[in-house]
């Protein structure tokens, strides 16, 4: 029962990581490498 | 019941918590080698598979590597030890008489954590994280699981041919090197290496950290694997020393001589070289063939280092010419060196009067290198159809840290 349970939780986890958005988009594509890191704030 | 070794079982969990300790270690080794924008990404590489093989082990991983092999063909154990059923506190005759099995299976984890983390180096700095996520699933699976029965499993194929592989020179190393060179190949150059950008390391006391770390779990790693607290696990444990110490030494002087400078990165890598030369050697050959072996091992490397630099592949942090090429010398230099004289329970090499020994090691290299190499293309294949292997062009000029996780590792402030 334990093996079952266990399997399924772990197979939704891996399953979550490929719904789940990449990154806080509007974070990450604010900033080129030429912009400072301070232009995030 | 057989007895249980207190010395012994202390010694193997003992050398399990070393080896587990290796895997951050190599996530600071290759963290200081990539730019610092790419350094929580490759960090987070060795953290993350940390976390998830040791869940795939328990669940089916140690099952396929070390059950009952499946139809008695020598390729795969079978499911029956799926959830670590009937895998109990009571030692298991075949792999470990001395230990509780789960003290077994949870060192032999240890391994499998740490092999497609060594992976991760060749596609550092632009492979999006969901797609690492799968390719580490399905190469533990398809991968380190079969080739870990080949070799060591009750009834795997080249464990009955006789090959001698004392801690991983083929399952770890070759595996990870040739699978390293082909995920390298198949996800192309980054993009910066093809505009010009310097690729320096950008904090190269992480990577002197990162190597004392791994050196220092590599003492778990193949003294461990003796299985017990007694003059083997001694064995081992000098011949890691004396290898790696060589290993850097050789490097440095050849990079000095080559590049005019004494390189602080040159001799960690040739440490690490060391280190994978003699793992599959450890149990089984004398001091003087550790030294040996450390002198050459730098020598093929280095080579191995120049050759992939004209070459049109990508491995960003060498680790097919450290590990790939390393563990070859060191699985054939096994075929040359061992002697019975420091493990009874073994075969003697070429120079003590065995010629088969090396040709069954050149069997054993060549299957890791064919199977490792194959599988690894066809897994990236798979990986692609369901997620695009690379970052963009904007997320890999941002860095993976910003553009895969939304973290930066120093702040500006």
């Amino acid at each position: 029962m334990e093996i079952v349970v266990s399997m399924i939780a772990f197979f939704a986890l891996v399953a979550s990581w490929f719904v789940l958005p990449s990154a806080p988009r509007a974070v990450a594509t604010a900033l080129t490498p030429s912009e400072p890191l301070s232009a995030a704030a | 019941m057989d007895k249980i070794s207190a010395g012994d079982t202390a010694w193997v969990l003992a050398s399990a918590a070393l080896v587990m300790l290796m895997t951050p270690g190599l996530g600071f080794f290759y963290g200081g080698l990539v730019r610092r924008k790419n350094v929580l990404s490759t960090v987070m590489h060795s953290f993350f598979i940390l976390c998830l093989i040791s869940v795939q082990w328990v669940l089916w991983g140690y099952s396929l590597a070390f059950g009952p092999d499946w139809k008695g063909l020598g390729i795969i154990g079978d499911l029956s030890w799926i959830g670590l059923n009937g895998v109990g506190l009571a030692p298991n005759k075949d792999y470990a008489a001395t230990i509780p099995h789960q003290a077994y299976m949870m060192f032999q984890m240890m391994f499998a954590v740490i092999t497609p983390a060594l992976i991760s180096g060749a596609f550092a700095e632009r492979k999006r994280f969901k797609a690492f996520v799968l390719f580490s699933l399905l190469w533990a699976t398809f991968v380190y699981d079969p080739l870990a029965h080949w070799v060591w499993g009750h009834g795997g194929w080249l464990g009955k041919l006789g090959a001698l592989d004392f801690a991983g020179g083929t399952v770890v190393h070759i595996s990870s090197g040739v699978s390293a060179l082909v995920a390298a190949w198949v996800l192309g150059r980054r993009i910066t290496h093809t505009s010009g950008e310097d690729v320096e390391p950008h904090d190269i006391p992480m990577v002197v950290l990162g190597c004392a770390l791994l050196w220092f779990g590599w003492f778990g790693f193949n003294a461990g694997s003796a299985l017990a607290a007694n003059g083997l696990a001694t064995s081992a444990f000098v011949n890691t020393n004396t290898a790696a110490a060589m290993a850097a030494l050789t490097w440095l002087t050849i990079s000095w001589a080559h590049k005019g400078q004494p390189s602080v990165v040159g001799a960690t890598a040739g440490a690490v070289a060391g280190l994978v030369a003699i793992t599959p050697a450890a149990g089984y050959v004398t001091p003087g063939a550790s030294i040996i072996i450390g002198l050459l091992v730098s020598l093929v490397c280095y080579s191995a280092v120049m050759l992939r630099d004209k070459m049109k592949v990508d491995d960003a942090l060498d680790v097919w010419a450290v590990h790939g090429v390393g563990g070859t010398v060191g699985a054939l230099c096994t075929g040359l060196f061992a002697t019975t004289v420091i493990n009874s329970g073994a075969s003697n090499g070429l120079f003590y009067g065995n010629p088969a020994q090396l040709w069954i090691q050149t069997i054993a290299v060549g299957a890791a290198w064919i199977f490792s190499g194959a599988m690894t293309f066809l897994i990236l294949k798979v990986v692609n159809v369901f997620v695009p292997l690379r970052v963009s062009e904007k997320e890999e000029a941002m860095g993976l840290d910003l553009s895969q996780h939304s973290e930066v590792a120093y702040s500006p402030s």
